[in-house]
């Protein structure tokens, strides 16, 4: 799952592939401006054919968090 | 520029087979195209307030159609047609048909004078606001 | 077998026309007004026939002159694109009398989906859900408050005969509803002639969701999927796309099974649109369906790969549809932006003059629909849209990205327009995330009105 999270953080998002770590933070790390938070959800939720509310959206620190709540959408 | 030099430029343009030529003075400036009316543009002199050149305005009018339809230039194919050119014609004397969903309209001419030209082809559609007949002064 | 097509209309979609007949051999002839002179559609058509004054009540409303044109000119059938007489019965039958072909559904649909009553009525009887309102014209006053009392306020109160944004009002309360009746029954009187008024639930905040229809006179029916227009400003759309994002698989099969039913219902047998609106817990109300082509007919296209005025043509011309049901894939997702001569900063009042300059976006999956081009002279007298910029990307946030670099590159120089209105609003977080209703352009455009005088 990690693999497809970073493809679309890559690919939709345009970030840099190296810096994508599991701990690694959206906003300090990776640069992910509330904009970009919010194209990432819209991709995600095309990608994966789930929903993000926006609550759920403010919640997501980290990479990892990404990949928890695509995980749990989907089970 | 006087008619007199209206009249020589005019017969050289005729003679000649430009189609297109444009002369122009500090007063004004003369465009003659090909088979279409003459335009005279006066040009707003720029200096002093010069005369306006007294042209020659042509009072000719074109007839034309006020709806889509079929001209046809006599009331039925065997009669004479309504006007010919040359033939003089008063205001609200019909001077052709135009048939609209199998309605015949009667066109009329919209003032008086002598008929110089008719462009409409006898049973051709027309379309709105095409040229149909043209009717000038009597000379 | 149809070779001469007359199209009853101007601007992009006449254009828009002239191509699909292009592409199926079929001979085109324009009709214009004395304004449209040079326009497009004159110019690439085979034929033009010029059939009135620049007013569209003499011209390109002018039934007699444009039946005449048609016949004089042998054409087989008339298409009237969308406005002026495409949704007019009368017109479809004159045609038909005079042994044309109507481009568009049999007149007796155009009659019944146009009267907003009745199409509720038979909606009703085909078993689709109905937004809560009344079943006949409101025969009184007294009547109308009671059954406004029972519906529940805020309601909307809108002319049967009416459409497109006009003959509507929306009333908050009983005091609103005493006020507003006497005065629309009166503009229902001089725009429709039919002064009959209906009444519906107000959703205040809900998706404007409708789904594209395909019929041909065999009894074949198939829908491409839904619209989401739910950017309207005022009741016009600005901003349409397709699929809708919040639709899962699940609730898009029921939202146009149910358009279909509502479809065969009434033997629909033409392109067609049926409207829905939906509210948040995706509970979905037929609204009004549209026997004509519309104008964000595009995005459809994008995502289905189907050239739906052909198949209208073709539906028109007796000739069986040329797909399934099953046929019809969501290939990914279209955003069309409608260009209009109007600025959020002016309120969107309509801005005329010459176009200066014009360069429009291109690339791959981006689509133009304009008959816009430099040293055009934009005429006050018919709509203010001159383009539409589509967009097509396999997810939603491509087609954004897509149109964002689209509308950068866009150059419309002379008069005023929402090329940067429309550009802001895809960076808007709220139209970014796929959640906006029908309320949020009215409250985006007051937002960006007031931070604008803030900063200036």
């Amino acid at each position: 799952m990690l693999e497809q999270i970073k493809n679309v953080l890559v690919n939709a998002i345009h970030v840099d592939a190296d810096l994508i770590k599991p701990e690694a933070k959206l906003k300090e790390d990776l640069d992910i401006d509330s904009l970009s938070a919010v194209e990432l959800a819209l991709e995600l939720e095309t990608s994966f054919d789930i929903r993000i509310e926006d609550e759920e959206l403010l919640k997501l620190i980290t990479v990892q968090d990404v990949v928890d709540i695509v995980e749990r959408k989907k089970a | 520029m006087d008619t007199k030099q209206l009249e020589t430029i005019l017969a050289l343009f005729e003679k000649s087979t430009v189609s297109e030529m444009e002369l122009e003075s500090e007063t004004f400036k003369l465009k003659l195209k090909r088979n279409t009316e003459i335009h005279e543009v006066p040009v707003k002199p720029t200096i002093a307030q010069a005369p306006q050149p007294t042209t020659v305005v042509d009072t000719a009018h074109w007839v034309k159609a006020p709806l889509v339809g079929t001209y046809y230039h006599s009331a039925n194919p065997d009669a004479k047609p309504y006007v010919e050119v040359g033939q003089s014609v008063k205001e609200g004397q019909v001077i052709c048909l135009i048939e609209a969903m199998k309605v015949m309209n009667e066109i009329k001419a919209d003032r008086s004078g002598v008929v110089q030209e008719i462009k409409a082809i006898n049973g051709k559609m027309v379309e709105y606001n095409q040229a149909l007949v043209r009717i000038g002064d009597a000379p | 077998m149809i070779q001469k097509i007359l199209i009853a209309n101007r601007g992009e979609i006449a254009v828009r026309i002239i191509r699909a007949c292009k592409d199926l051999g079929i001979q085109t002839v324009a009709i214009y007004s004395t304004a449209d002179q040079s326009a497009l559609h004159v110019q690439l058509a085979d034929e033009a026939v010029c059939v009135g004054e620049a007013n569209s009540k003499d011209s390109y409303l002018n039934v007699n002159n444009i039946l005449s044109a048609a016949l004089l000119t042998h054409a087989d059938a008339i298409h009237p694109g969308f406005g002026f007489l495409a949704e007019n019965a009368s017109f479809a039958r004159l045609a038909q009398a005079c042994g044309l072909i109507f481009i568009g559904p049999n007149p007796e649909i155009i009659d019944l989906m146009g009267n907003k009553i009745n199409a509720r009525i038979a909606m009703h009887k085909a078993g689709v859900p109905l937004i809560p309102g009344s079943f006949e014209a409101i025969p009184s006053l007294e009547e109308g408050l009671k059954t406004a009392q029972e519906i529940g306020y805020p309601i909307i109160l809108k002319a049967a005969a009416g459409g497109g944004g006009r003959g509507i009002r929306i009333i908050l309360d009983e005091v609103a509803f005493r006020q507003a009746y006497p005065v629309l029954k009166q503009e229902a009187k001089n725009y429709f002639n039919d002064d009959a008024l209906y009444m519906e639930k107000l959703f205040t905040s809900a998706k404007h969701i409708e789904v594209q229809i395909l019929g041909d006179q065999f009894g074949n029916v198939i829908h491409l999927y839904e619209r989401d227009c739910s950017f309207q400003r005022r009741h016009q759309k600005m901003i349409e796309e397709a699929p809708c994002h919040l639709l899962n698989e699940t609730q898009r099969k029921a939202l146009c099974e149910d358009a279909l039913k509502a479809a065969k219902a009434v033997g629909y047998d033409s392109v067609g649109t049926i409207e829905f609106l939906m509210d948040e817990n995706f509970n979905y109300y037929f609204m009004e369906m549209n026997t004509r082509i519309q104008v964000e007919h595009p995005v459809t296209e994008m995502i289905t790969g189907v050239d739906i005025v052909k198949e209208q043509i073709r539906s028109a011309d007796k000739q069986k549809l040329s797909y399934q049901q099953n046929d019809i894939k969501i290939l990914g997702h279209a955003l069309e932006c409608r260009i209009i001569a109007e600025d959020y900063r002016h309120d969107f009042k309509p801005s005329i003059g010459k176009i200066s300059f014009y360069h429009a976006p291109g690339g791959k999956d981006i689509r133009v629909d304009s008959a816009l081009y430099t040293n055009y002279e934009l005429s006050p007298f018919y709509d203010s849209m001159m383009a539409k910029i589509i967009s097509f990307g396999p997810s939603r946030l491509h087609a954004i990205k897509r149109m964002r670099s689209a509308l950068e590159e866009t150059i419309i120089e002379g008069v005023e327009n929402n090329l940067e209105f429309c550009y802001f609003t895809l960076f808007n977080p709220q139209f970014v995330a796929g959640r906006y209703t029908t309320d949020f352009a009215n409250a985006w455009i007051k937002e960006l009105n007031e931070r604008e005088s803030t900063l200036s």
